[in-house]
């Protein structure tokens, strides 16, 4: 006799609950992108001054500085189509991931740490800004866990 | 949720993140802002680009050294006495040699 082995998760969300979890997750990670784009924008010549006086990244400042912000507002475009909101998670937590791994790096042998990050994320130190982003990443995490796994699908146009 | 209420709430958030963006960034927005650009004196004798090494002190000087006496910065924040640059300091290199004398 075959037998057939159904592994649950044990995390369980209804279909419409977790489908309305992931949509704000998307949300929120959409107006944090957004929020710190504009800002990058706006005041591009303070940005790129910034990323001007790192000694590793300082010859690519010019690209960098048009390049980040160009990714976020990219990957917010891709969170808010439903078609392509998982791309845009994926996006979204490696973008996060290389902000974090570039500031860790900062924090452990930089001799200075410009903060161009934009808006009010600048008032935050580097450490807090470490925890800031782990915890954008974990829920970015979640989300893709949420959608991947076979308790809902994302209803699909 | 049918989808055009997730694309129509999707572009309201992001509206709404544009907007609190200019809000708190409206001051350089638009040209506003002030931006003082002054000498600061350094602690430690080097280029550093970090700003507490650094001492807003109008009667300071520089007596002759190779090190670095001080160096020009640009802040959002009046220069104060005594005080280190303030309000989003960006360095402005600048830089004169000799050591600080307050």
């Amino acid at each position: 006799m075959e037998t057939v082995k159904i592994s649950k998760s044990k995390f369980h969300l209804s279909d419409k609950l977790g489908e309305r979890v992931v949509f704000i997750i998307c949300l929120i990670c959409m107006f944090l992108f957004l929020y710190t784009a504009y800002s990058k924008f706006i005041d591009h010549q303070r940005f790129f001054k910034g990323l001007s006086t790192v000694s590793v990244i300082g010859s690519f400042a010019i690209y960098l500085s048009w390049l980040v912000p160009s990714s976020e507002v990219l990957v917010s475009v891709l969170l808010i189509i439903p078609r392509t909101y998982k791309l845009g998670l994926y996006g979204f937590a490696g973008l996060v991931s290389v902000f974090t791994i570039y500031i860790i790096s900062m924090v452990l042998w930089a001799k200075t740490l410009p903060c161009n990050c934009g808006g009010v994320i600048e008032k935050l130190t580097w450490v807090q800004h470490i925890w800031f982003n782990l915890a954008f990443i974990a829920i970015a995490v979640f989300a893709l866990y949420l959608s991947n796994s076979n308790n809902f699908k994302i209803q699909k146009s | 949720m049918k989808n055009f209420k997730k694309i129509a709430l999707g572009l309201m958030v992001g509206a709404m993140a544009i907007g609190f963006s200019a809000f708190t960034n409206a001051k350089t927005s638009f040209g506003h802002k002030t931006l003082y650009n002054a000498s600061y004196y350094s602690l430690d004798g080097t280029a550093s680009h970090s700003a507490s090494d650094y001492v807003y002190d109008e009667n300071g000087s520089c007596t002759s050294s190779t090190k670095i006496c001080s160096a020009v910065w640009q802040t959002t924040i009046a220069p104060v006495q005594g005080d280190a640059p303030a309000g989003s300091p960006m360095f402005e290199n600048g830089t004169e040699p000799g050591t600080y004398k307050p």
